[in-house]
């Protein structure tokens, strides 16, 4: 009878609630970057699956439920888009340029580094989208080829190492533009960067938010055409 | 009703975001969400749509976006059976290639925007 509960997707999607919800408020109540709401809730839903001896699939019938909306999430990225457009207008080349090269910095950094470590393609395709934003990210790696399971877990180390490092730049370079700083994180360390560039402050927390949009179309565009010149 | 309505103009917008990607499949490769999401910046900032027309629901997803990355990743399991060693290659690259992209992006930003004044 309880394997037949688990194979409803009412089992999949209660226990993300469940557990994600757990994560928030973990969040909440530490206020710390390590306490990422999706790491507390993928631990906790693994760990509940392998102590009740649940199989994945079980858990993936509801799953794919919550997944499919990912569709609508990434389309609804549009609106964040056309609500910066005010700083996008008036820093248009500065920003253009900037994450280009932040996007650039990035990719080769990732294909240089991983072919000195003997890294297989497949792990530099998963690699590559690993500074933008999840949706975009697995967008990317549909189009470009690679393990989308990897570059989820490359994109949320990412973005809290960005979260943890973010704050140290402006006190070691103090002349630092505080919009070139929201455009860094927003580049190199998309959503869960810019949280942390919020509490920074007001600027470093739009520009972040607008780069973010920029740097992911950016990628999507450059990272397949440079895999192919680059990649041998 | 209204969040139905305005996941059906969010779902409208996708789909032509994928008709459009097949079309120009031969010159670029564009995934049909980030093509839904460029026609539906497009569409707000000619005023073809209005912000009201779809806020609530993007709202909605867009303050949860990491509940939705949550199924994706409980996929980890998969990666149970990689060794330590390619385990350590990925997260020393991970922190390098991000402090270099956040000093570059920051220094370059920085520059061009006190030149340009």
């Amino acid at each position: 009878m309880f394997s037949e509960i688990t194979q409803t997707p009412a089992f999949g999607i209660l226990i993300s609630i469940i557990a994600y919800s757990i994560g928030i408020w973990i969040k909440n109540k530490t206020k710390s970057v390590l306490a990422n709401p999706i790491l507390i809730a993928v631990i906790i839903i693994i760990a509940f699956l392998k102590l009740a001896n649940i199989p994945y699939a079980h858990y993936k019938i509801g799953g794919d439920g919550i997944h499919y909306f990912l569709g609508p999430l990434t389309v609804a990225l549009g609106l964040m888009l056309y609500r910066q457009r005010k700083i996008i207008k008036s820093h248009f080349i500065s920003l253009l340029i900037g994450i280009t090269c932040g996007v650039l910095t990035s990719f080769f950094s990732i294909l240089l580094m991983g072919k000195w470590l003997g890294l297989d393609e497949i792990m530099l395709r998963s690699m590559v989208p690993k500074s933008i934003t999840t949706p975009m990210a697995l967008s990317l790696v549909e189009i470009n080829g690679g393990n989308p399971v990897i570059t989820i877990v490359m994109v949320i180390i990412t973005g809290i190492l960005g979260a943890l490092v973010a704050p140290l730049f402006p006190k070691w370079f103090p002349f630092l533009d505080k919009i070139a700083v929201g455009v860094g994180i927003g580049t190199a360390s998309h959503g869960v960067g810019t949280s942390k560039a919020i509490e920074m402050g007001e600027t470093e927390g739009a520009l972040s938010s607008t780069a973010i949009g920029l740097a992911g179309l950016l990628t999507i565009l450059l990272v397949p055409p440079l895999f192919v010149l680059f990649y041998r | 009703m209204k969040l139905i309505n305005q996941l059906g103009i969010i779902m409208a917008f996708w789909i032509a975001g994928d008709l459009l990607s097949h079309l120009i499949d031969g010159i670029v490769k564009i995934p049909s969400a980030i093509m839904g999401m460029v026609l539906l910046a497009l569409a707000l900032t000619t005023g073809l749509i209005k912000e009201h027309h779809i806020k609530e629901t993007s709202d909605l997803l867009l303050n949860n976006i990491s509940f939705f990355f949550v199924p994706a990743s409980v996929g980890i399991l998969a990666l149970t059976g990689m060794s330590s060693s390619i385990l350590f290659k990925l997260f020393f690259i991970s922190v390098v290639s991000t402090l270099l992209t956040l000093f570059v992006t920051m220094f370059v930003t920085h520059f061009l925007i006190k030149r340009r004044g």
